[in-house]
């Protein structure tokens, strides 16, 4: 097996070639093939002990066809059965009325073949992995005897995706990624407090060190804190939202409102906002296409349209939507760049990655308010088509003139696109989560809280 | 596929404990919105994972390559981390010894499943659809999904299990987005079973998509509830969703292990003595219930456990690493959700027994609370404190229902919410057939029971 990902990309372009061609032999009319190769060493800890090292090698293919106007869609995990995955995407499309927004982005023939690679990463060492997060588990447990660890991951994953098309587009990147995240919680004298997890990804060696240093910091910090949890208090005011918090709360509803997808199915609220105030005058969002910094995201899209930097929303007014090639042909509109999916999904709307950005305001500076709740992470619902949400503070905080202690069983309800309006304060620090969002803690007013 | 993984372990010499999982998945899914088809997939993977027990350390590996020259090297890979990182672990880990499953099984409803045309399934979607769009001038938009997930798996351990079985996994979803003067509410329906059509369509699917539709219609109206403690009375969605993710997690033993809420407490009256809870790989009372399967992903035998009889904790959740540990037998939990996937501790179908007390005779004796029905995103906690979504909550006011209420969330401590338990109905049934439990791997489970009556904290909208 040959770990470097890019000694895999001539091999799955030229089984991308080969399915189009089989595609197009046995019907369809356009066909596209999506490959990609991956490897994955993962280290887990299982109750405070080493569970062991899995090692993962996978080939995944998916195959989208259009027969005679009728779109198709078939996956398979082996090289070997590529020809199955032909035949159950025509039998689809075969099954499935004309649509006339089906069609493969028209590339221009050119084959691009690109990577982030990182060497180390290539080369690192199975035991290795597993010592360091050994290790790591280790020394966090002789600083904080309270902890307990359900489960803890580092993983290092290589991998390659192809795209080729019968319409011009001929694309790949070999990328390495190191992933870590741990999960427990703190227990003393029988009293068990709240779950707590955190991790990072990243694309260097080099950055796997500090990365988990700056998770593990917050989890610590998180599960520990929770053991001394108490009642909150209810009232109606201000929350402050974690960049992760701030980020599944909002940021994942607002970006799903932008997607033209949900515009045409009638479930966004920005239909014909454009040009308009979506939010509070601060805010500003965009689409990383080309990913953030240090951690790149593959140059093209799903549908191998090349991908960019886009501004969707500046001070507060909405600039743009997200669209996938079939979206923008269902609108009349040009395809933004932003299908997501990989070999085994067809393409959706979304972004690689996005980034806010940051306010002036210190973050510690944010709980200034009388009486705030801190929310570090929140586990609830949200109706994304009213915005509705409600739900448990976890690890969250009540901050008195000041003063800041643990709370539980404390909810908060409201409306997240009126959050978004009420945005009072975004932080200057901005955390990056999952090597995905660049995200900024956001203070928002006139939220309801309740406790237990 | 038995024979290949025997082939594949005869020619291993070594001492280890060596477990061979072949898993084969075939997952169709298509969507229709507004009159149209939107998405159709056919999703086949197949591979074979490996775990090797040396020198008291799991070692894992996955291969997609179906030779048995393939699943030997993936032995080979798996021994080899095991070996290499033994020194890094502190205990060593042991199994339970167990009889291990031996045979064919075949859950009903597979090869009708597989019979069924792909013409079928797209006009069964369009029609659900269909219906839930026409059941009210009000419904804005309507969705509505058909997925089915057929799998075959064989395990061959050197121990001696040597099984191989069949079960196929049909669900429909019917969502219904409704609109008034600028409100819009949005209302899911589902169904879920392990078994063929006709298991799946007792719940007809013009009723499904009506009752969708209508919800939707009747939320928009609905006011929003203030919230604080109540009285509650849980349907059966709602008891399945507390039983799975605030009690059921709590007594996985890997769980258990780490410091959970439930540590300590076998033998403790942890519920109300009318509550008695378990977990099972058969479906009780109904057959069908999303989780049911004849045997784990260890081979052991997937049968019923008790883990609250009466009140009282009578026991955790178990693979046979936990069991040995514990000291007790394999509960039959082990399950993996792709042969990529190692087998972790999950539950199968959880659910409290059917009591004495009929619904109508629990509301008529409820002088002030809610009726809390449609479990969504349920998220529970270490120490027992759980939050989830009811899609509807109805006010009770001196046995009488009342006005329909929107946007609950319910929250409590699982067994605080347990231990106040005063009432359960005989009426049963399960409700969460549809789900998906997430626990680094997503694993398909059922869960459900009667009506119960107890106290919970609803989160709602300060004035």
């Amino acid at each position: 097996m040959h770990r470097d990902p890019r000694t895999h990309t001539a091999g799955l372009l030229e089984l991308c070639r080969a399915g189009v061609h089989r595609a197009r032999a046995a019907g369809a009319d356009h066909a596209e093939v999506c490959a990609e190769w991956g490897h994955s060493v993962v280290a887990s800890v299982q109750q405070n002990d080493l569970d062991g090292l899995a090692d993962t090698e996978e080939t995944t293919l998916g195959v989208r066809v259009i027969v005679d106007g009728r779109p198709g869609f078939a996956t398979a995990n082996r090289a070997g059965a590529l020809d199955q995955a032909i035949g159950d995407a025509i039998a689809i499309a075969q099954a499935t009325a004309p649509d006339p927004w089906a069609g493969f982005y028209q590339g221009d023939g050119i084959e691009r073949v690109d990577s982030q690679v990182c060497d180390d990463l290539v080369a690192w060492d199975a035991p290795d992995l597993a010592r360091r997060l050994v290790d790591r588990i280790r020394s966090l447990r002789a600083a904080h005897s309270v902890l307990t660890i359900d489960s803890a991951e580092l993983q290092v994953s290589r991998s390659v995706r192809a795209l080729v098309s019968s319409e011009g587009v001929a694309g790949a990147f070999a990328t390495t990624r190191a992933s870590g995240s741990v999960f427990g919680m703190a227990v003393e004298d029988g009293k068990v407090g709240s779950f707590a997890y955190d991790g990072d990804v990243v694309g260097q060696l080099d950055h796997v060190a500090p990365a988990l240093d700056r998770a593990f910091a917050r989890f610590v910090a998180q599960a520990v804190d929770a053991l001394h949890a108490r009642k909150g208090e209810t009232f109606r005011g201000d929350i402050v939202l974690t960049p992760a918090a701030a980020a599944s709360l909002l940021l994942g509803p607002l970006l799903g409102g932008l997607s033209a997808a949900q515009i045409r199915k009638g479930r966004s609220p920005y239909t014909d906002q454009l040009g308009q105030a979506i939010a509070a005058a601060g805010l500003s969002v965009y689409e990383e296409g080309l990913g953030l910094p240090g951690i790149r995201a593959c140059p093209f899209d799903r549908d191998g349209v090349a991908r960019s930097r886009r501004t969707l929303v500046d001070k507060g007014v909405l600039q743009g939507f997200l669209y996938d090639q079939y979206e923008a042909t269902a609108a009349g509109a040009t395809t933004t760049g932003s299908a997501l999916g990989g070999a085994s999904q067809a393409p959706y709307v979304g972004v690689a990655a996005c980034s806010v950005d940051p306010g002036t305001i210190a973050a510690a500076d944010l709980e200034s308010a009388q009486k705030c709740v801190v929310v570090p992470r929140f586990a609830g619902s949200t109706d994304r088509v009213t915005g509705d949400f409600s739900g448990v503070v976890k690890g969250g905080y009540l901050v008195v003139d000041g003063e800041r202690r643990p709370i539980h069983e404390t909810t908060i309800a409201g409306n997240v696109y009126e959050c978004l309006k009420a945005i009072s304060g975004i932080s200057a620090e901005r955390e990056t989560i999952y090597g995905q969002t660049a995200m900024p803690s956001l203070r928002i007013a006139d939220v309801s809280i309740t406790a237990g | 596929m038995r024979d290949l993984l025997k082939s594949a372990l005869a020619g291993d010499g070594g001492t280890d404990h060596v477990e061979l999982r072949y898993h084969s998945k075939v997952f169709r899914s298509l969507t229709v919105q507004n009159g149209k088809l939107e998405r159709s997939t056919t999703r086949r993977r197949e591979g074979v994972g490996v775990r090797v027990l040396s020198s008291g350390t799991w070692g894992f590996a996955a291969t997609d390559d179906l030779s048995v020259g393939g699943v030997r090297r993936a032995i080979e890979a798996a021994r080899t981390s095991a070996r290499a990182t033994a020194s890094l672990r502190s205990d060593r880990v042991t199994l339970a010894p167990v009889d291990l499953a031996v045979g064919d099984f075949a859950e009903p409803g597979v090869d009708e499943v597989l019979g069924r045309s792909l013409d079928a399934r797209v006009a069964l979607v369009l029609d659900a659809e269909r219906r839930a769009r026409a059941a009210s001038s009000r419904i804005q938009s309507a969705s509505s999904t058909y997925n089915e997930i057929v799998t075959h798996k064989a395990i061959v351990t050197s121990d001696g299990a040597d099984v191989a079985f069949r079960f196929a996994r049909p669900e429909l979803y019917i969502m219904s987005v409704a609109s008034q003067d600028g409100a819009r509410t949005q209302v899911s329906e589902s169904v879920g079973v392990t078994g063929g059509w006709d298991c799946l369509f007792r719940t007809p699917v013009e009723q499904l998509a009506e009752k969708s539709a209508r919800t939707a219609v009747d939320l928009l109206t609905a006011k929003s509830l203030e919230g604080g403690r109540s009285t509650v009375i849980l349907a059966p969605a709602v008891v399945g969703l507390l039983v799975h993710e605030a009690i059921g997690h709590t007594v996985e033993a890997d769980f258990v292990t780490s410091g959970s809420v439930a540590k300590g407490k076998l033998g403790q009256q942890v519920a109300s003595e009318l509550v008695t809870l378990c977990d099972s790989g058969d479906s009780a009372f109904h057959t069908g219930a999303g989780g049911t399967l004849p045997v784990d992903d260890e081979g052991v035998i997937a049968g019923r456990t008790a883990i609250i009889e009466n009140g009282i904790l009578k026991s955790y959740l178990h693979d046979r690493q936990t069991a040995a540990r514990f000291g007790v037998a394999p509960t039959g939990n082990a399950r993996a959700w792709e042969y990529s996937d190692k087998p972790l501790i999950r539950m199968r179908n959880t659910y409290i027994e059917p009591g004495d007390r009929t619904l109508d005779d629990i509301i008529a004796s409820t002088d002030d609370g809610y009726l809390l029905d449609g479990a969504r995103n349920g998220q529970a906690d270490a120490t027992g404190e759980f939050t989830f979504g009811v899609v509807t909550a109805r006010r009770i006011r001196k046995g009488t229902l009342g006005e329909l209420v929107r946007g609950v969330t319910v929250t409590g401590n699982a067994f605080d919410v347990l231990r106040s338990v005063d009432a359960v109905s005989r009426e049963f049934s399960w409700d969460l057939g549809s789900g998906h439990c997430g626990k680094g791997q997503p694993a398909k489970v059922d869960a459900g029971g009667p009506y119960i009556r107890c106290q919970a904290l609803l989160g709602g909208v300060q004035a």
